[in-house]
């Protein structure tokens, strides 16, 4: 299978609500995805910004700043979004379930995947 | 709670996430403690009594226990009440007092949990079971039966941090740098291998400078405190990946070496301490 052909497909499970997009491999640059309840925007990662998005519980602040984003304010009890901190690499995420948000890294990269 | 599943496959396959989702719920619903229709929520809420399973259940329960019995109770299948205590579940984060840990870790003991393998049963006499620390690896090894029977050349399935590579070629899976963001290293695997990483910084509390994470060592019904901040295991059985990462954290490097010399020799392990000094067993 050639790379190119590489589609990935997201899910907040149990919520089965769930995207699939196609690998930007043209674009050199990373670059942000937001997923909002199974709708995902890009973002850039070096126009340094606050994205305020309606999660299922209310809004939830993402910052980009300097090629890196994270979850910086959220109403979810446990914060463990907020607690995740900067993800800056190719394959990094960071997820506030209750509210049904996930940020993710995406671009060109010879990383797989992480782990954590 | 809920997670999420990032699956990257070729387009022809894309409808299998249809399958895998469906499959990853009927985990969920067998598995779940807290779902009062679940197999292990009837167990645990009916203390004392037989209750009939099947041979998935007892595959998952008896992989606890033998991981229970290597690792002298590191990994502990009923430790979920003591997680409850500390609001490592609803983020009502609290430190428990001693007296409360000490009444609730008489109901850990592996003792408290009786098997009946030729009629298919199972009774809890106290605490709860808690399969959190080995499921999502058993969800991948389910996967990992559906990619194969649909004839995928490749792919790469990530449930909630534990990361499943398939296919015939070399993989590079990262593991998240425990105090800074980036990666701290980067695992070059062959396919059809898991991943699963264990790490302080997942859930935790920070009360009067001290950080205290949400993998209890079973001792003394507090965070473990090993001298690791993560470990990160890489391992044919998903299952067995998941439930040996935080059996390690436990543990410690030193008796974690030994564990796995002695009855993983073919995982690799990635021990990380609280100066970020890695170190890799092959």
């Amino acid at each position: 299978m050639k790379k190119l052909d590489r589609i990935l497909i997201y899910s907040l499970i149990p919520f089965l609500i769930f995207t699939i997009f196609y690998f930007n491999f043209n674009n050199n640059k990373k670059y942000l995805t937001v997923i909002v309840k199974g709708e995902e925007k890009n973002y850039s990662l070096f126009e340094n910004k606050i994205i305020t998005v309606n999660g299922d519980l209310g809004e939830v602040k993402i910052e980009i700043k300097n090629g890196k984003a994270r979850i910086i304010e959220s109403n979810c009890k446990e914060k463990l979004c907020i607690k995740r901190g900067w993800i800056s690499i190719i394959g990094e995420y960071s997820a506030c379930l209750p509210n049904r948000v996930f940020i993710i890294i995406k671009g060109r990269s010879d990383i797989d995947g992480v782990s954590e | 709670m809920g997670t999420f599943l990032i699956v990257s496959i070729d387009n022809e396959h894309k409808n299998i996430i249809n399958e895998i989702n469906s499959e990853i719920i009927r985990i969920e619903d067998k598995f779940s403690r807290y779902k009062e229709n679940s197999l292990v929520y009837k167990i645990n809420s009916n203390k004392g009594k037989w209750i009939d399973v099947d041979e998935e259940f007892l595959y998952v329960i008896k992989t606890s226990l033998y991981l229970y019995d290597l690792s002298n109770g590191a990994f502990n299948p009923l430790i979920g009440e003591i997680e409850n205590e500390w609001g490592f579940y609803d983020g009502n984060y609290k430190i428990p007092d001693d007296d409360l840990l000490k009444n609730l870790l008489k109901n850990i003991d592996k003792k408290n949990i009786k098997i009946d393998e030729e009629n298919k049963k199972i009774m809890i006499e106290n605490g709860s079971l808690d399969f959190g620390g080995i499921v999502k690896g058993y969800a991948l090894d389910k996967i990992k039966e559906i990619l194969t029977k649909n004839n995928v050349r490749e792919a790469i399935v990530n449930l909630g941090g534990n990361i499943l590579v398939f296919g015939n070629r070399k993989f590079k899976i990262g593991v998240k740098n425990p105090r800074e963001d980036g990666i701290i290293h980067v695992f070059e695997i062959d396919g059809n291998n898991t991943v699963a990483t264990s790490g302080d910084y997942e859930n935790y509390f920070i009360e009067n400078g001290k950080r205290y994470h949400h993998i209890i060592n079973p001792e003394n019904g507090k965070p473990a405190e090993s001298g690791l901040i993560e470990v990160s295991v890489v391992s044919r059985s998903g299952i067995m990946g998941d439930g040996l990462s935080t059996t390690l954290f436990v543990l410690g490097k030193e008796k974690g070496k030994d564990l796995i010399k002695y009855y993983f020799p073919d995982v690799n392990v990635l021990f990380v301490d609280e100066k970020l000094n890695k170190e890799l067993i092959k």
